[in-house]
């Protein structure tokens, strides 16, 4: 059963394997890597040379998509609690983010 | 907003409270300085975004002021709202202009003056921002 995760400006909810597919997709291009090659597991710094920048500009992407108004500054306290190193982290952030916006620091981690 | 001028005030002998460093290739900031609202609201401000968008190199004024942003979160060591801290590029090689929050400055006891020094790296694509951070370190509650 596909996790729905409420709030993607879409014709209807939006499943974590669609924001898994927005996700690899976009470290796929970036850092022009097979998409066959990313997994859950693949560390975004260590095996893709990723840095803050990118994982700011897919949010960025992330935010335009769904309308969100999360402060930075709240993200990168969220960061600090639950950091997001692999594609799989990423994921469960940027679902978090979609659910929960600006009070993703209330969130249970 | 109060401006604060890029100087160093010798007169006060402030203390070095820290410093932060930060560098990033000029060619990745080309689509966020592409054109208005194209660049994230809530990484630069409306200021910076106008400021950048009328240079002759939008990428290079984009990427000085997110370099400059990531110095000071480097020199603080924990998060802040990046628009609490603007840099305008100048190309000329005339001072760049730097504004900082006065409400953050006073809460990590930053005095008078917060300097940066921008260098472009040989090939000229790259930038590298140092943020110095003067003042007494007292912070307000």
């Amino acid at each position: 059963m596909q996790t729905e995760v409420k709030g993607m400006k879409s014709d209807g909810p939006v499943s974590r394997q669609e924001i898994r597919d927005l996700v690899v997709t976009y470290f796929s291009e970036e850092c022009d890597v097979n998409r066959d090659e990313l997994s859950d597991d693949t560390d975004i710094v260590r095996d893709l040379e990723g840095d803050s920048l990118m994982l700011l500009s897919l949010l960025e992407i992330v935010r335009r998509r769904s309308g969100l108004t999360i402060e930075l500054k709240t993200l990168a306290r969220h960061l600090m609690k639950k950091p997001a190193n692999t594609i799989g982290q990423v994921v469960d952030l940027t679902v978090k983010i979609v659910e929960h916006g600006d009070e993703i620091l209330n969130v249970e981690l | 907003m109060e401006t604060k001028s890029l100087t160093w005030s010798f007169d006060e002998t402030p203390g070095l409270l820290a410093c932060g460093i930060d560098s990033e290739r000029i060619g990745r900031f080309r689509t966020w300085a592409s054109g208005r609202d194209s660049a994230p609201g809530w990484v630069f401000t409306r200021a910076e975004q106008e400021h950048f968008a009328a240079l002759a190199e939008p990428a290079r004024g984009c990427c000085a002021s997110f370099c400059c942003k990531e110095a000071l979160l480097k020199a603080l060591g924990e998060p802040y709202d990046y628009a609490a801290c603007e840099l305008f590029y100048n190309p000329d090689d005339r001072m760049h202009e730097i504004r900082l929050d006065r409400d953050l400055a006073a809460r990590y006891g930053i005095g008078k003056s917060i300097a940066v020094t921008l260098t472009n790296a040989l090939d000229e694509e790259e930038m590298i921002v140092v943020a110095y951070l003067f003042g007494s370190g007292e912070r307000s509650s």
